[in-house]
């Protein structure tokens, strides 16, 4: 029962003996030519604000987090979000993980040494799965999140590269379980069908991962109102990463947390 | 004051060096232990192996400067894996040598828990044994950690602040003499870690100050 997980962070489950983090809020932002833009599944992206503008405006509403994505990355074969980082680094102190075009060792540390906390990784250790350990022997396993971008495939989901556009015919719960044995620290689990659609995240999805990883999962995709971040939490999930409820307004981060104190769940404030 | 940052080419330099910019406490950085002789401050940042770090330490002549600078009285402050580099060794890296400032080792917290890597948020608590009792108001909140090693220290009494993971507890923050080790990352805890970052480099964190660890060095520039 992995439901038992995240609820003891609150009520302290002693048969478990595990108290969780603070479940955290977590803003993504996609970024290609210093824009941030928004599509749905990953597809016909728009311009929804200036990156530094919007963290900002997260973090004045009180985000835990970011991720920042460089959706453009595999076209220029490199991440190009370090001088972002930096800037950001300047009036804002939280965490950033940073994502794109991540394929060896020395591209994780040229972006963790522009400021980034932790680096993601999707389809640079979905094809060479080594660098997973190559990255956590550098940078420790703390530092690296494997990014997931999961389309339901018969009674599981596979793993999608290239943002979504190749099948990796690898299985989801197959995969977390390698990256997790080579040295991965976190997941950020991104439902490709939910993604960019507000029609509410894939609770089942999050689920399986999460009773078969001892890693945190970061739920990602469809977030439609604050109740998603209590089932995200409810799922077993650690945190739960946003993007267009929260570029569109329809929703600000301090609802978030309204809602999952009033469901008894403990928030950074 | 003379702060020094040590450069030793990985983690996430920039965002200390930004953090202390806000507060505008004057620093330098160092990368090849030059400047640590004369320092009488020493940040130790860190997102790295516990191995690569050691291994880049000893690289650019900083590993036996961090030690001297200890024995003659240098206030020393270590950030995550910064606060595990003070102690003897590290699961992480098994046979290789920490800097021995602080009698302890870095474990695995992952083992002793099916919780894997602590990430994210986590309060604070102030155990009743510490007995260089920290300033709650500082320290009795919110902090971001990403991290699946912490130190046991030989002197449990030396541990700051914990955070309870059922019923384990992490060593959140230690102070022993004049070395200060925190597992969380105040550089990026917003508010409250960058207030706890100002106090540790000013020698504020604990108020009643160790007899070796006080140069009269209380306040920044």
């Amino acid at each position: 029962m992995r439901h038992s997980r995240t609820i003891c962070s609150v009520f302290s489950d002693p048969h478990k003996g595990q108290a969780a983090p603070i479940f955290r809020l977590i803003a993504r932002l996609d970024v290609k030519s210093n824009y941030v833009v928004k599509g749905i599944h990953l597809e016909g992206l728009r311009r929804v604000g200036e990156p530094l503008h919007l963290m900002s405006r997260y973090s004045d509403q009180g985000i835990d987090e970011f991720v920042l994505q460089d959706v453009t990355a595999s076209l220029y074969g490199r991440n190009n979000l370090s001088g972002l980082v930096a800037r950001s680094n300047d009036s804002i102190f939280l965490p950033v993980t940073v994502g794109g075009g991540i394929r060896t060792r020395d591209d994780a540390a040229r972006v963790t040494r522009s400021g980034a906390d932790k680096v993601s990784i999707n389809t640079g250790a979905l094809v060479d799965p080594a660098l997973i350990t190559e990255v956590s022997s550098l940078l420790g396993s703390q530092a690296i999140c494997i990014a997931i971008d999961a389309r339901r495939d018969g009674s599981g989901w596979t793993c999608m590269a290239e943002s979504g556009r190749v099948d990796s015919q690898r299985d989801l719960l197959e995969w977390v379980t390698e990256a997790e044995a080579l040295g991965a620290g976190e997941v950020l689990l991104t439902s490709i069908e939910r993604e960019g659609t507000l029609k509410g995240i894939d609770v089942e999805m999050i689920e399986a991962v999460t009773a078969s990883s001892r890693l945190p999962v970061i739920a990602c995709g469809g977030t439609r109102t604050p109740d998603d971040a209590i089932r995200a939490c409810l799922a077993g999930a650690s945190g739960l990463a946003m993007s267009a409820v929260l570029h569109y307004g329809k929703f600000q981060v301090d609802d978030f947390k309204r809602a999952l104190v009033t469901a008894g769940i403990e928030v950074r404030s | 004051m003379r702060v020094v940052v040590v450069d030793y080419g990985l983690g996430n330099l920039h965002s200390l060096k930004s953090a202390l910019g806000h507060l505008k406490i004057k620093h330098e950085v160092d990368d090849n232990g030059q400047l640590l002789p004369e320092a009488d401050c020493i940040v130790l940042p860190g997102v790295a192996a516990f191995g690569a770090a050691v291994a880049n330490l000893i690289a650019r002549n900083q590993f036996g400067a961090i030690q001297e600078a200890h024995t003659r009285g240098a206030r020393l402050v270590g950030l995550c894996l910064g606060a595990q580099l003070f102690v003897d060794s590290s699961e992480e890296s098994i046979g290789i040598p920490g800097l021995g400032l602080v009698e302890g080792r870095a474990v695995r917290i992952g083992l002793q828990l099916e919780g894997g890597p602590h990430q994210g948020w986590s309060r604070l608590q102030v155990p009743d044994f510490a007995h260089a009792k920290p300033d709650r108001g500082l320290i009795s909140r919110c902090f971001f950690f990403s991290h699946s090693y912490h130190v046991e220290l030989a002197d449990p009494s030396a541990v700051l602040a914990q955070v309870q993971r059922g019923s384990f507890q992490v060593t959140a923050a230690y102070s022993l003499g004049n070395a200060i080790g925190l597992q969380f990352h105040p550089e990026r805890s917003g508010d409250a870690g960058l207030a706890v970052l100002e106090a540790a480099v000013a020698g504020r964190l604990n108020p009643v100050p160790h007899p070796e660890a006080d140069h009269g060095l209380t306040a920044t520039e």
